[in-house]
């Protein structure tokens, strides 16, 4: 089905207050959510416990969000907001434990057949926050450029170059931690 | 191909043998739990108050008038300034007069235009106004006041 139709069932069942809604945003949406969220916290359970709030607030305030212009930005938007309030709320802190490469998967192991997870995730968890989810959304969910604009309400120019400059800085970090 | 665009392109294939994490089932039945309990305890009458469209509207025109009125102000100050400039002070006209008498009109000339780009300080339309002031407390005294 189309963003287009799918935004337009969402809307049409929180207007009419039915709870369904939440399935199709989840069914629609809770993978790219919980991409996005994983960098900006470099936590899988920060990102979770965020995803989570994100879903309570959506049933909480669904009158605004069934009014929304552009479905998809404002959830993303939503999210990033929540992420950024605990990150405030909770400190910096806590944050830091979580720096560990959790939140990134193997899919296929490269030629030497070693997982460097670990050292991706740091890599990555030093780069620039737009850079970095950029990068994230480009390279570990396939997001065209087009997309990615749409999601964070940016032209595909300016995702296109934050997508460079984050390579240039993730190939320099990572030619300065490999061993 | 270049060593950089060749290193970038075994970094791209690299990073794509990676994955972000994706929600589990257990993700997905712990959120959907917690948001249908917050939907249930919201009461269903929660329609947007009729006061945000006018707040929305409100924070537009205060919005689009803030340059205009940026503008106007800006507008303003510098007429005011040149209006100030293009008069010329007593001062300034007994100088060149001097320039002038003493055959020298062209430093008479560039003495005027000194003064007319000279942006005009607080301290000079103080004076003005002080010499506007005691200029009519004379003109009071000679008319017996």
């Amino acid at each position: 089905m189309e963003d287009g139709n799918i935004e337009k069932q969402i809307k049409a069942s929180l207007a009419a207050d039915d709870s369904s809604a939440l399935d199709l945003i989840w069914n629609e949406y809770a993978s790219d959510l919980l991409g996005y969220l994983v960098t900006i916290h470099r936590s899988r359970h920060e990102a979770e416990d965020t995803l989570q709030e994100v879903f309570v607030t959506i049933a909480t305030k669904r009158a605004y969000v069934a009014v929304a212009r552009n479905l998809k930005a404002y959830l993303f938007r939503l999210a990033r907001n929540t992420a950024l309030n605990r990150i405030k709320r909770e400190g910096r802190r806590r944050e830091k434990l979580h720096q560990a490469g959790d939140w990134l998967e193997v899919e296929a192991p490269n030629a030497g057949g070693e997982d460097r997870s670990a050292l991706l995730a740091t890599a990555l968890a030093r780069l620039p926050e737009k850079q970095r989810t950029v990068v994230v959304m480009k390279f570990f969910r396939d997001k065209p450029l087009s997309e990615i604009g749409d999601m964070l309400r940016i032209s595909g120019n300016t995702a296109a170059s934050r997508l460079r400059y984050g390579m240039e800085k993730l190939k320099h970090l990572l030619t300065e931690e490999s061993p | 191909m270049n060593k950089a665009e060749h290193d970038t392109g075994v970094m791209e294939e690299c990073l794509r043998g990676y994955r972000v994490v994706k929600p589990t089932p257990e993700l997905k039945e712990r959120v959907l739990g917690a948001a249908r309990e917050a939907w249930n305890v919201t009461p269903p009458a929660n329609d947007i108050p009729w006061t945000w469209p006018i707040l929305r509207l409100a924070a537009c025109l205060v919005a689009a008038a803030i340059p205009v009125f940026l503008a106007h102000t800006a507008d303003s100050s510098s007429g005011a300034g040149s209006g100030v400039m293009e008069r010329e002070s007593a001062a300034v006209r007994e100088t060149a007069d001097l320039w002038a008498m003493t055959g020298r009109s062209q430093f008479a000339s560039l003495h005027r235009r000194a003064a007319a780009m000279r942006q005009p300080d607080a301290a000079d339309l103080l004076a003005r106004h002080l010499r506007a002031l005691s200029a009519e407390l004379t003109d009071h005294r000679a008319n017996g006041g």
